[in-house]
């Protein structure tokens, strides 16, 4: 059964053989082969950029960052040594550019966009950024999906970085224990732990729409 | 339900623990949040970033080459100064070297040219001795 959340990548004819064709795309690329690298790209754009759109919450951010992968991908074609999968080196980049682009934001003042209101008694109220959409009118079944999309992602952000991309991984890219433990520079315990912690926090995060779930599917 | 590639039995899945996952309530509650999708042109937006860098890239070693070019041009015309100076100095300090020996030269050929007995022979022997001095 083909997986639901790949809807923009090929069809996998196994996960060897996959490894294998990324490996003679990028000695291809290597060589300035241009329709290789065009490969290489659609190949693993969904991915990339599903994952980095997931770890920042920002889509115009990840579409930046999920260019410099592939940007950094190409210009290391040429000292690209095959001892490792390929996904799992070029998720590596990926984790080196969010961690940095984490730091970065921890480190930016956060201005406003809004002045605060002189009519709040001196309190500090975020600005409301929601803009309304004006554009289509959703039926309230729709809403209360949108909602709910909102606050899976809403709980997927709040993770530690190490967390959450330990559940990108595993859940929306399929990959193995050890893989993630490679991509993370850590053990494959601590990657079990990570991932246990992971969806301990996610139960109680989103145990309204759990209970809902359980209730619509008891029998 | 497993992808094909869980089915082959490939060390990297462990179907076990996929099992276990994908009994996981919570875990099934993501598949309501998808990955998005990036737009048509990414790929496009992509293939032009690499072409810049790799232009950059010859940029930056044009520009390498350009500054090697102009410290090896520089260290080469600093040794030919060097040597040029070396040659003119050394061609000052042979000066008065030469002059002393023409000096030593006249001051023979003056002593030579007071004997009176030898006048005859001398002048021809002081010419032949001049022209091979001089």
């Amino acid at each position: 059964m083909k997986n639901p959340f790949r809807h923009d990548d090929p069809a996998p004819t196994g996960a060897l053989s996959s490894d294998t064709h990324d490996k003679a795309l990028m000695r291809q690329v290597a060589e300035g082969d241009e329709e290789a690298l065009r490969e290489l790209i659609e190949k693993h754009q969904g991915a990339v950029y599903g994952t980095i759109t997931k770890m920042l919450g920002d889509p115009a951010e990840a579409q930046d960052l999920a260019q410099q992968v592939f940007v950094r991908v190409y210009r290391a074609a040429g000292s690209y040594r095959a001892s490792a999968q390929f996904r799992t080196w070029m998720f590596t980049i990926v984790r080196n550019l969010v961690f940095n682009e984490h730091r970065r934001r921890s480190r930016a003042i956060l201005l406003p966009l809004h002045p605060s209101d002189p009519d709040s008694g001196g309190e500090n109220t975020l600005p409301d950024l929601d803009l309304p959409d004006l554009a289509t009118k959703s039926p309230d079944q729709h809403l209360l999906q949108q909602e709910m999309l909102e606050k899976i992602n809403e709980a997927i952000l709040a993770l530690p970085e190490q967390q959450r991309l330990a559940v990108i991984l595993r859940r929306y890219d399929e990959f193995s224990y050890e893989q993630i433990a490679e991509v993370l520079k850590t053990s494959v315990p601590a990657t079990k732990s990570l991932l246990f912690r992971a969806r301990e926090t996610l139960r109680i995060a989103l145990r309204g729409y759990l209970e809902v779930k359980s209730g619509k599917g008891s029998t | 339900m497993f992808d094909q590639s869980m089915s082959t039995g490939s060390p990297e899945h462990d179907p076990r623990e996929l099992r276990t996952e994908d009994n996981d309530p919570v875990w099934r509650l993501l598949s309501a949040a998808p990955r998005p999708a990036p737009d048509a042109w990414f790929t496009a937006r992509t293939m032009a970033r690499c072409r810049q860098e790799r232009l950059v890239d010859a940029g930056m070693i044009s520009l390498g080459r350009m500054w090697r070019w102009a410290i090896g041009g520089g260290l080469g015309v600093a040794l030919a100064v060097v040597v040029l100076v070396t040659q003119i100095h050394s061609t000052v300090v042979m000066e008065p070297n030469k002059q002393k020996d023409v000096q030593d030269a006249f001051q023979i050929l003056a002593t030579v040219d007071t004997d009176p007995d030898s006048s005859s022979s001398s002048s021809s022997s002081s010419t032949s001795w001049q022209d091979s001095s001089l």
